[in-house]
């Protein structure tokens, strides 16, 4: 298991949480993203997420502690799992897409 | 209902277009987000846990059903097909966009509606009894006081950068179902032996992390001297309210820190000093506001309805439902009509776009086409004929609102919780769903009677946790969720703030923990005793015991 330092952000056009992959762009999917195992990797990542926000791609960028266990990203805290997934609850008229962080969340 | 006139409708429609120019320049990167947060917050969009979120005044609850209306196209149109309905009598949408946002801001508009003073260090929302109007015990209507107090704080220079937000809420009945002692101003209407009316002024209530019950500075008011007096407590606010800290901020610490003697001492020196429109500027104001709150023509009917008992003979879930959910109306023949937005495992307080058009279409045929939202997140037909409520319930029914649980343990109130808030430290909406689905039982929760649990995901305490007969208050420790519960707090007349039971329960266990707490009460429950009446009675030991003591 890997542990380390994901870098997540809201975009700015649509306020959808969003993580920082390896190619340097933003995807929907935790478990995409790219994730720093160094200190050094993880203040690398938070620079990357200042210029982002200056060219208005994404705002309120933030580094949030996870772990990778295979293809899976999972974040350390209850409230990065439940934002990287969306509400635990499925919200009326709606389905939540299956989350596998969620499932971790709500085993917790 | 107050119409916006010529003026109002302006202000809007231009705050709209401001608001669009301000939002493209953001997204072409002219205007830094530093920039751009304080204004897209002055227009109610906040950002949250998973994305923008939009709040939409609803003055004192009360909207038409075209309104109503809008707000369902805007939640299909615009977000996820549903919407939130606040302790705060507002609606929230949890998904809008920010580049949509000024067309929402633009159809809202067309309605009469906005969503300014939904954020930020200013008088917000005034909120008032959801029975306004109607209520048989009701001495007057309390709203054209609350829109008066609307159009006076609306945009009010002075007093728009306070040092903390600012929450007003009025009532005209001696039953207090606005909870005026808890608010920043609570303002409830007496009448002196001339029958004129006045207003107890109550100052210094809250929640959060420092419950209050707040203090009466001036037992009668007259009427015509509210604004002037309001301005005083503001500006002694204003002048004195710590800035230092933000969880010192409210006016409820002033009066905590100053002492409320000192306090009313400082306000009435100002009120005496101030220069105020003269009271009879301020009569013909209210009289032309209350013009737009004349009642409807009411029918004259008669008390006895056989078609509405033979109905309730014939079906004793119709006949539950119209014990818990109508409310006496101070007309002969109607009734007040709560819809309860609290199905057992639903999320308190929100509706779908069908659902919202339903209550549209029940009160434009039953009800004078208006409609109220209650601070206990729930829907109000406030002018109902009797005869019609079969009518009402059945389609209440079929579209999921049929739940008889009014005041009862099914109608939970809880705030949206780490499912959607950024500020919460535990979930609040799955706790109610459990504690929902484990009491589910109508006849169960009719013999248990009345009974408030409410819900807070932060010591913020939206959720109005400390005012619960069972307060549920969820926290965070070492990456897990808890929930610590409090018992005796309660908003009415005889207002108390809830105190600790002891260690918290995990999410598996809380529904368990309620279970034992009600079976306790009714162990020990005198003859018609309620569970705030006993828990005042008792005190806590029997219910620790019950819940703590080693098996
Ligand atoms: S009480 Fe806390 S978690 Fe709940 S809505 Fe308020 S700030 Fe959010």
């Amino acid at each position: 298991m890997d542990h380390g330092h994901v870098l997540t952000a809201n975009r700015l056009s649509d306020g959808i949480v969003v993580f920082l992959t390896a190619t340097s762009a933003w995807s929907e999917q935790i478990d995409e993203a790219v994730l720093a195992r160094e200190p050094l990797a993880a203040a690398a990542l938070e620079k990357r997420g200042v210029e982002f926000e200056e060219t208005n791609l994404v705002t309120g960028a933030y580094l949030i502690e996870a772990e990778r266990q295979g293809a899976a990203i999972t974040p350390t805290r209850v409230r990065e799992r439940i934002r990287a997934c969306g509400p635990t609850v499925a919200y009326l008229g709606v389905h939540t897409p299956p989350c596998h962080a969620q499932a971790t969340a709500v085993a917790a | 209902m107050y119409r916006y006139d010529e003026f109002d409708q302006t202000f809007v429609d231009q705050r709209v277009e401001q608001f669009r120019s301000q939002t493209s320049r953001r997204l072409s990167g002219e205007l830094t987000e530093e920039e751009f947060k304080p204004i897209r917050l002055m227009n109610g969009l906040y950002l949250q846990l998973h994305g923008y979120m939009l709040r939409v005044a609803i003055p004192y609850g009360t909207l038409n059903a075209l309104q109503m209306r809008t707000l369902a196209d805007i939640s299909e149109t615009y977000d996820k097909g549903y919407g939130h309905f606040t302790t705060r009598q507002n609606i929230q949408y949890n998904w809008p966009k920010l580049e949509d946002t000024p067309d929402i801001l633009a159809d809202l508009a067309s309605v009469e509606m906005h969503a300014i003073q939904t954020s930020g260090n200013c008088i917000r929302n005034v909120t008032a009894d959801h029975w306004a109007g109607v209520a048989a015990d009701e001495l007057a209507d309390p709203r054209p006081v609350a829109e008066l107090i609307r159009q006076w704080s609306s945009l009010h220079p002075e007093f728009s950068f306070l040092p903390r937000k600012f929450k007003v809420a009025v009532t005209g009945a001696p039953a207090d179902r606005a909870a005026v002692k808890f608010h920043d101003i609570g303002l409830r209407m007496h009448l002196n032996d001339a029958g004129e009316r006045g207003w107890e002024v109550i100052v210094g209530g809250g929640q959060g992390r420092t419950p209050m019950v707040g203090v009466t500075v001036r037992e009668f008011l007259p009427e015509e001297e509210l604004l002037g007096y309001l301005e005083a407590i503001m500006r002694v606010y204003n002048l004195f309210g710590r800035r230092d800290n933000k969880y010192k901020a409210r006016i409820k610490i002033l009066i905590h820190e100053t002492g409320a003697e000192e306090f009313s001492r400082l306000v009435e020196e100002e009120y005496a000093r101030a220069p105020r429109p003269s009271v009879e500027v301020e009569r013909k104001e209210l009289d032309r506001i209350s013009a737009y709150f004349a009642p409807p023509q009411y029918e004259t009917l008669s008390a006895l309805q056989p078609d509405l008992e033979g109905r309730k003979l014939e079906n004793p879930e119709f006949a539950r439902w119209v014990r818990t959910n109508v409310g006496a109306h101070r007309v002969t023949g109607y009734g007040i009509v709560n819809i309860s937005l609290k199905p057992a495992g639903g999320i308190p307080g929100d509706a779908t776009a069908e659902q919202m058009r339903t209550v549209a279409d029940l009160a434009e045929r039953f009800s004078h086409s208006e409609i109220r939202v209650s601070h206990h997140q729930n829907l109000v037909l406030p002018d109902v004929k009797l005869s019609d409520l079969h009518e009402i319930w059945t389609v209440l029914s079929a579209d999921g609102m049929g739940e008889a649980n009014i005041g009862l343990l099914g109608d939970i109130i809880a705030c949206p919780g780490l499912d959607y808030c950024a500020l919460a430290t535990a979930r609040s909406i799955p706790i109610a769903q459990s504690i929902s689905r484990q009491f589910s039982d109508p006849s169960r929760l009719e013999d248990i009677g009345p009974l408030r649990v409410n819900i807070s995901g932060c010591i913020n305490a939206c959720g109005h946790h400390h005012v619960g007969h069972i307060g549920i208050l969820g926290l965070e420790k070492k990456g897990k969720e808890f929930y610590q519960v409090t018992l005796g707090g309660h908003s009415g007349t005889d207002a108390s703030i809830g105190g600790v039971l002891g260690k918290g329960f995990s999410e598996d266990e809380i529904a368990g923990a309620i279970e034992t707490i009600v079976d306790t009460y009714l162990g020990i429950r005198g003859d018609s005793e309620s569970f705030l009446e006993c828990i005042r009675r008792v005190g806590t030991p029997p219910f620790k015991e019950a819940l703590y003591a080693p098996a």
